[in-house]
């Protein structure tokens, strides 16, 4: 299968600092990939480095054959990112938010509503959006955050540890979404130090501390982290 | 290019009018530089219609006009000096703001070329300053323009001057933007926002004050001079937008 991400002997120099060097993988359609390792390590630096927000000192990285430093221009729409923080405007309302970053990728209000939905309902988050964010919980932020990267149909998802802050029944329901999305054909790469959950919605593993040091490949089906009864009293507890 | 660049603008605006105190503090600000001029002009012509003999008791040595005329372009300086500082200000806090939520990687990552980025921005930051600008000192430049005296004795700084109209529609605005254009310049390289405040803030010194000056200066040479005052702004806001884009490109790791 044609790689949609190669990435070869890449690496990233800031000042005196290395956190990345010479790191080489690929990245298949539909498949998921998680980048583990300690704090610092680069997870967060190889993320923006195939996003093309930074650019290498050495090496190279495609997405769908187009370099990294030109996807913004060349491959509109085919990288959607999720950071931490999950990056909403708080005095505008959610579908404010989403209109306005759809409106940068050509996407007019109608067309944002229609992609969207459906997302917001597989995610829980339907009813809110009229209200301004600021008064958004973190993990109603991070799914706003998650359809709005999904809004272009990205062929690529980058995620880094988009469940940090998030509870529970939150996290799952992101995981859920991006294992459905890598279902579809998406490319994914997934930062996390949640090692359970890579362990069931990853194919593949990197273990990133400066440079790539281990590859893990991951049996059998997969899916969203699997839940016991304390989760379902949690849920039940919840509703 | 318009698309991309209004719906940055736009974005901005909104956020802005939901903003209630920051748009009274504006608006209270230009209002109080604004109300010197009509406010001195009309006190004149009521002294001099009343009491002339008081008047020159309580100011010997200065005529009514001389007031008059002083008070109406300092009022115009402190008017296009604040317009000037506050939209710089609002721009040079535009790209600061996208880090305080984040935001900034998406727009980095959405198909929006630098320089629409900065134009959007710089913009968005303009659109309430110069609404609240254009209301605030053209009420009083036309109060004081009502008043036979202001217009006898300043008559080249009032809206029966085709100078006043160059500096007061383009020139001010003109000058504004080229201030922000800088301002939002810097806060896109900051790595940090007091660096940001302070490179704003010391562009916001001397652009004011120079601004200030030379506009008032133009209304006293003619129309030819306020304009070309007005196209000195202009090549200044297109280089420096064409020059924060190219540095906000070369490494976007900032």
């Amino acid at each position: 299968m044609t790689a949609l991400v190669e990435a070869r002997g890449l690496g990233r120099t800031f000042g005196a600092r290395t956190p990345l060097a010479d790191v080489s993988f690929t990245v298949a359609p539909g498949e998921v990939v998680g980048l583990v390792g300690p704090n610092g390590g680069g997870k967060s630096t190889l993320l923006t480095l195939v996003a093309g927000l930074v650019r290498a000192t050495t090496g190279s990285v495609t997405v769908a054959g187009v370099p990294a430093d030109r996807l913004a221009t060349e491959a509109t729409g085919k990288v959607g990112l999720i950071t931490a923080e999950p990056g909403l405007y708080p005095l505008l309302t959610g579908w404010e938010n989403l209109v306005f970053f759809g409106a940068l990728y050509g996407r007019d209000e109608a067309d944002v509503r229609a992609r969207a939905t459906p997302l917001l309902t597989a995610l829980d988050l339907g009813e809110v959006l009229d209200a301004p964010v600021a008064g958004y919980s973190s993990g109603m932020r991070q799914k706003v955050s998650l359809t709005r990267a999904l809004l272009s149909d990205p062929a690529l998802l980058l995620l880094d540890e988009p469940t940090s802050n998030l509870d529970p029944v939150s996290a799952l329901q992101i995981f859920r979404t991006v294992r459905s999305e890598a279902d579809r054909g998406v490319g994914v790469m997934l930062a996390t130090h949640d090692l359970f959950a890579a362990e069931h919605v990853c194919d593949r593993v990197l273990f990133v501390a400066g440079g790539l040091r281990h590859v893990e490949s991951l049996e059998g089906p997969r899916g969203p982290p699997p839940t016991g009864r304390l989760h379902a009293r949690y849920q039940e507890w919840l509703s | 290019m318009i698309g991309v660049v209004g719906t940055i603008a736009r974005r901005e605006w909104t956020e802005q009018r939901r903003q209630p105190w920051m748009v009274a503090s504006i608006a209270t600000l230009m209002a109080l530089v604004s109300a010197t001029g009509p406010l001195t002009a009309w006190a004149m012509e009521a002294a001099v219609a009343t009491n002339p003999a008081l008047l020159q008791e309580l100011l010997p040595g200065t005529s009514p006009g001389e007031l008059v005329r002083a008070a109406h372009t300092t009022s115009l300086f402190l008017g296009f000096t604040q317009y000037l500082g506050i939209a710089a200000v609002m721009a040079g806090h535009g790209l600061l703001h996208d880090r305080q939520c984040g935001t900034f990687t998406f727009l980095l990552l959405a198909p929006v070329s630098r320089r629409d980025l900065l134009v959007g921005k710089v913009a968005g930051a303009l659109l309430l300053p110069t609404a609240v600008y254009w209301v605030t000192t053209g009420t009083a430049a036309l109060v004081t323009w009502a008043s036979p005296l202001a217009r006898e004795v300043a008559g080249d700084a009032l809206p029966g001057a085709p100078a006043f109209w160059v500096a007061w529609l383009v020139g001010a605005p003109a000058w504004s933007t080229f201030a922000g254009a800088l301002c939002a310049s810097i806060s896109a390289l900051a790595a940090d926002v007091r660096t940001a405040q302070q490179g704003s803030w010391f562009v916001v010194f001397f652009a004011a004050l120079a601004a200030g000056t030379v506009l008032v200066w133009g209304l006293q040479q003619g129309v030819l001079a306020e304009l070309g005052v007005a196209a000195v702004a202009v090549a200044g806001a297109a280089v420096a937008l064409q020059v924060g884009a190219e540095l906000l490109a070369r490494d976007l790791s900032r």
